[in-house]
């Protein structure tokens, strides 16, 4: 049977928890850590940078690609097999 | 005093005699034959220079180029040679086994080649054994998925020897150096282009995740390894710093990152994740500055580890279950726990994660990106490194191992981990992916150029902290928007596989009418024209031909008779032919005194 023990809501919760702090915490960080030698002036003056840059560069890309896929890349799983025209039914 | 031995020389007879190779030495012979060869590179790494050369005709051909370029990579290709063949050790089909040696064996005969003619022929090895690896998979796809591949490999065979060729005839030279990539001519291109098409450069890289996914289990290791990453040698060797290759290679690593992001099946997405971070070796070559060059050779090297690890896991999902679709997996950590917590090594490695693999060498590229002014690619780059630890790093541990459980009930109780050999082989490959993530000293001093690099400051540490730390925000709260479903992407690879059709449809449609229409007019018209003829001169030969030659015939044959009676022997004809004779001489003599 497919049983999967899951944690209980308590226990998940803790987890989230603890992985919020760790990410503040790593925000935090960032601020007492001097970068020498900076790539762009947004990233040598806006606070939590590195941060904003991977949570809206994700957003981002997950929207392009959903985007992309309603826009025509996505296809039956069968879509090669797909007659072209319809004599090729026959063949 | 060492000498050079040819670790292609030890893999092609180890394959050659592994059919006679039976009962209990099978497995130590299997495991003998890859380690020797990882020894002989060994070896090899004492020497440097041009040795084992041939003259051939007017060419000096060159099959032990030993430098530190060769070197590391002829490393990584046995080491993992060594890896992969410990993970298929139970496969007892020899085919497979040997098959597979010959693969590695061409890629290791390119490394070390110093002329394009030894290339080419190892280059078409790598080629036309690596098909098998797909063949031996004996799916319903298996088949159609190999001849497409070896079509476009033989295809990408033959633009690289249009290169060489005009090479030859424009320098009358055959060794494979760097060319002159300041002033590109058509040969440039052309080679460049053979190169490409193996690094699965976009356009020209569809084969890869069609290729890749449908490999035999343990085949996909090699696949994986092998194809893509000695192009990546070749381009290093004859390319770098061609600029265009900086443009490729980031559209490389955005394209395959945005398939990744979309794929169901969890091999196609590794190869789709193979065509996003070979991108950034091409454009390390591309950048072609000291750094740019170590980044993309040690991305090549850690991507060889972690990708095989990778391919490792998923191929024990597929071995287990038989499946490999997101949509029929899920929640396999609770029956798979050692190849969950393997695999997801390799997702720590190839997400750059500190203290795993990639974390020592992709910054290196985008740091030689910075370095080199070319901050737009850099960016592209770092961008698509936040996409990586969306698909690879976040996406494929989560939707297969915990998530939802999609399994149905028998491929629930299929599921469980793989034979201890696989097991081995995948925490040799996990542990090398830790070991060159927190010691990286042994990896940049075996580089091509000497480098003071140091991943391990506090800044790199904390911006990659909150890259995966942020990213994997985004990702809990799009999850559900990346919920894989059971459909596919088309990809460029949609244009030949329908142009195949559409071809398929000409020749059975137009091109067989016409065959039908000619067909159909010469049996009313042409036939009976030419039987008309053929009655002719039928006629002609046995009425007038042989009438003529009969008729000859028959008067020599007549006139034969005649003088045979001549000379029967008796004396009364004897005399009458005399007389005869002396009559017509007299006669002719008269009429002479008479006129």
């Amino acid at each position: 049977m497919k049983e999967v023990n899951t944690p209980s809501p308590a226990k998940n919760g803790a987890v989230k928890a603890t992985l919020f702090a760790l990410l503040a915490g790593v925000a935090v960080l960032s601020l007492m850590v001097e970068n020498q030698h900076p790539h762009s002036w947004l990233e040598a003056h806006l606070p939590f940078f590195w941060s904003f840059f991977a949570f809206f560069s994700a957003i981002v890309l997950i929207g392009l690609s959903k985007w992309l896929a309603k826009a025509g890349l996505e296809a039956p799983p069968d879509c090669y097999d797909i007659p072209l025209l319809p004599s090729e039914e026959e063949s | 005093m060492s000498i050079f031995i040819h670790p292609t020389l030890i893999l092609l007879g180890g394959a050659l005699l592994l059919p006679w190779v039976r009962g209990p030495l099978r497995t130590a012979y299997l495991l003998a034959v890859p380690l020797l060869a990882l020894t002989a590179v060994l070896g090899n790494s004492m020497l440097n220079g041009n040795l084992a050369t041939l003259t051939y005709l007017e060419w000096q051909l060159v099959f032990g180029r030993v430098d530190k370029l060769s070197t590391i990579f002829a490393l990584i290709m046995a080491l993992v040679t060594v890896l992969a063949t410990l993970y298929g050790l139970h496969v007892e089909k020899n085919c497979e086994h040997i098959a597979a040696w010959t693969y590695a064996a061409g890629s290791l005969g390119v490394i070390y080649c110093g002329d394009y003619l030894s290339l080419f022929l190892f280059w078409e090895m790598m080629a036309f054994s690596s098909v098998f690896l797909i063949w031996f998979r004996r799916g319903p796809q298996s088949l159609q998925t190999g001849y497409r591949y070896l079509i476009i490999h033989t295809i990408g065979g033959v633009i690289l020897l249009a290169g060489i060729l005009l090479r030859y005839q424009a320098v009358g030279d055959i060794s494979f150096t760097l060319m002159d990539i300041k002033e590109p001519q058509l040969y440039t291109w052309l080679i460049m282009l053979g190169f490409g098409l193996n690094a699965a450069v976009v356009p020209l890289h569809s084969w890869l995740p069609d290729a890749y996914g449908e490999a035999s289990f343990n085949g996909a290791v090699f696949l994986c390894a092998i194809t893509t990453k000695t192009a990546v040698y070749a381009l290093a060797r004859a390319c770098a710093g061609m600029e265009v290759l900086v443009v490729f290679g980031v559209i490389m690593a955005l394209y395959g990152l945005v398939y990744a992001l979309l794929e169901n099946d969890i091999r196609r997405l590794l190869a789709w994740s193979i065509v996003s971070q070979v991108g950034y070796m091409v454009a390390g070559i591309g950048i072609g500055t000291e750094l740019a060059i170590n980044g993309a050779v040690a991305h090549a090297v850690v991507h060889i580890l972690y990708k095989s690890l990778l391919f490792m896991g998923t191929g024990a999902v597929l071995y287990s279950t038989g499946k490999t679709k997101f949509s029929e997996l899920g929640g396999l950590y609770a029956k798979m726990p050692a190849t969950c917590g393997l695999t997801l090594i390799g997702c720590l490695s190839i997400a750059a994660a500190p203290c795993f693999a990639a974390y020592v060498s992709k910054s290196m590229i985008i740091g030689a990106g910075f370095e080199a002014h070319q901050n737009w690619a850099a960016w592209l780059l770092m961008f698509a490194a936040i996409g990586t630890i969306l698909y690879n790093g976040l996406k494929l541990p989560y939707f297969l191992f915990f998530g939802e459980n999609r399994c149905s009930n028998t491929t629930w109780n299929k599921a469980g981990d793989p034979p201890l050999n696989m097991l081995i082989a995948m925490t040799f490959g996990a542990a090398l992916c830790f070991l060159v993530g927190v010691a990286p000293g042994f990896l940049y001093s075996a580089l091509p150029f000497a480098t003071s690099y140091n991943p391990y400051t506090a800044y790199h540490l904390v911006e990659t902290l909150q890259l995966l730390g942020f990213t994997a925000l985004a990702f809990y709260l799009c999850r559900r928007l990346l919920v894989p479903k059971d459909v596919v992407y088309v990809d460029m690879d949609w244009i030949y596989r329908q142009g195949g059709r559409a071809f398929m449809w000409l020749v059975r449609h137009p091109l067989q009418w016409f065959d039908w229409a000619w067909g159909e007019l010469y049996r009313s018209f042409a036939l009976p024209l030419i039987m008309l003829v053929a009655r002719f001169s039928s006629w002609f030969d046995w009425h007038i031909i042989d009438g003529i030659v009969d008729g000859f015939a028959r008067t020599v044959r007549a006139l034969g008779g005649h003088l045979r009676l001549l000379q029967s022997g008796r004396i009364q004809f004897v005399f009458f032919q005399v007389f005869a004779l002396a009559a017509l001489l007299l006669i002719t003599l008269a009429l002479f005194l008479v006129y």
